[in-house]
């Protein structure tokens, strides 16, 4: 299975192109929480970009609020941003509570909401269990399920022999019918 | 205000035994790749046998993993229609005993608690068909020949 990254299309499906000037140049590095908290999406998304370039490990808790803020925005651009609230926090190494990322675990969002609950997995069991049990059976799925099965976790062995359909299909031939029989010995 | 959204980027997730190969740049973009441990990634991706390799990994013994694989798609014959009732219900019994000793397997590596153990048992999608295709309606129906939970 080739690797997965469902937001490379994202900004080209929101026709965004990626700006050449940089506003936080303009910025004082002590606005950037005030920044986060910015209506406008893309000043958001800069405030997020410029803490993850710096390493501005401070403002893990600024992002993780911009990220309860911006939860269920999933149009193109409030996917957008929160990815780049996503990528800040990951190359912050930050930790993040599954509960807080389940609510953006949705489209392009889904790998790097994922990336950042692997970072705490023993702590964030319910959340690849959330995920697990959504049934995508794709990457994320299988990602979850090796996680699950890794932690020996509470309840995932149940749920695979849940899962586990076993198709038992009966053929039901009458006497009158042994030509038929004889005709289908394929099964 | 901004004109446009900052640089762009890409996570890749890729789940495997040892990292997978990345380029930082794809076409100017930063590309961050992560892979997630996988000791028992299974090469078949079907999901059922993913689950199998899930269980086998959580302690089922190689015989019941067999007997899950064996079972996952299994088609009888019946000769008489008079008999079928008895016959289906032995036949959906006969599931019981090696399904009851892969529960014990994962039980005693503590991946099953006990009332998970009891509650737990494969889903079976029984299919009748008479000799001209069609689902009959005087047959029982897959909930009747269920047995009851152990």
């Amino acid at each position: 299975m080739p690797a997965w990254s469902p937001a490379l299309a994202l900004p080209l499906l929101c026709g965004q192109a990626s700006a050449q000037d940089d506003p936080t140049q303009r910025w004082r590095p002590a606005e950037l929480a005030v920044h986060l908290r910015a209506e406008e999406p893309t000043e958001v998304a800069w405030a997020a970009w410029r803490a993850g370039e710096d390493g501005r490990r401070d403002l893990v808790r600024p992002l993780r609020a911009a990220l309860a803020r911006l939860a269920g925005q999933d149009d193109c651009e409030g996917q957008l941003v929160r990815l780049y609230v996503l990528d800040a926090l990951l190359r912050l190494d930050a930790r993040v509570p599954g509960e807080e990322l389940l609510p953006h675990a949705t489209g392009a969002l889904r790998a790097p909401a994922l990336l950042l609950a692997a970072r705490t997995p023993l702590a964030n069991t319910a959340y690849f269990r959330a995920r697990f049990d959504d049934e995508g059976h794709d990457l994320e799925w299988q990602a979850c399920g090796n996680l699950l099965a890794a932690q020996n976790a509470p309840g995932f062995a149940a749920g695979c022999l849940a899962r586990c359909e076993l198709e038992l299909s009966v053929d039901v031939r009458d006497a009158a019918d042994d030509a038929f029989i004889a005709g289908s010995s394929t099964h | 205000m901004p004109a446009g959204f900052p640089p762009l980027f890409v996570h890749s997730l890729d789940v495997g035994a040892a990292p997978a190969p990345c380029a930082p740049q794809v076409g100017g973009v930063r590309k961050e790749c992560e892979t997630l441990p996988s000791a028992q990634m299974p090469a078949d991706e079907e999901p059922f046998a993913v689950r199998r390799a899930w269980l086998a990994a959580l302690g089922a013994g190689r015989d019941h993993l067999a007997f899950l694989a064996a079972s996952h798609e299994m088609r009888v014959q019946w000769h008489s229609r008079e008999l079928l009732r008895s016959q289906v219900r032995l036949r959906v019994h006969s599931f019981d005993a090696p399904f009851a000793l892969l529960v014990r397997d994962l039980e005693r590596a503590h991946a099953l608690t006990a009332a998970e153990a009891h509650a737990a048992r494969p889903q079976i999608a029984l299919t009748i068909v008479d000799s001209r295709g069609n689902r009959s309606q005087a047959l029982p129906t897959a909930a009747e020949l269920l047995p009851p939970a152990r």
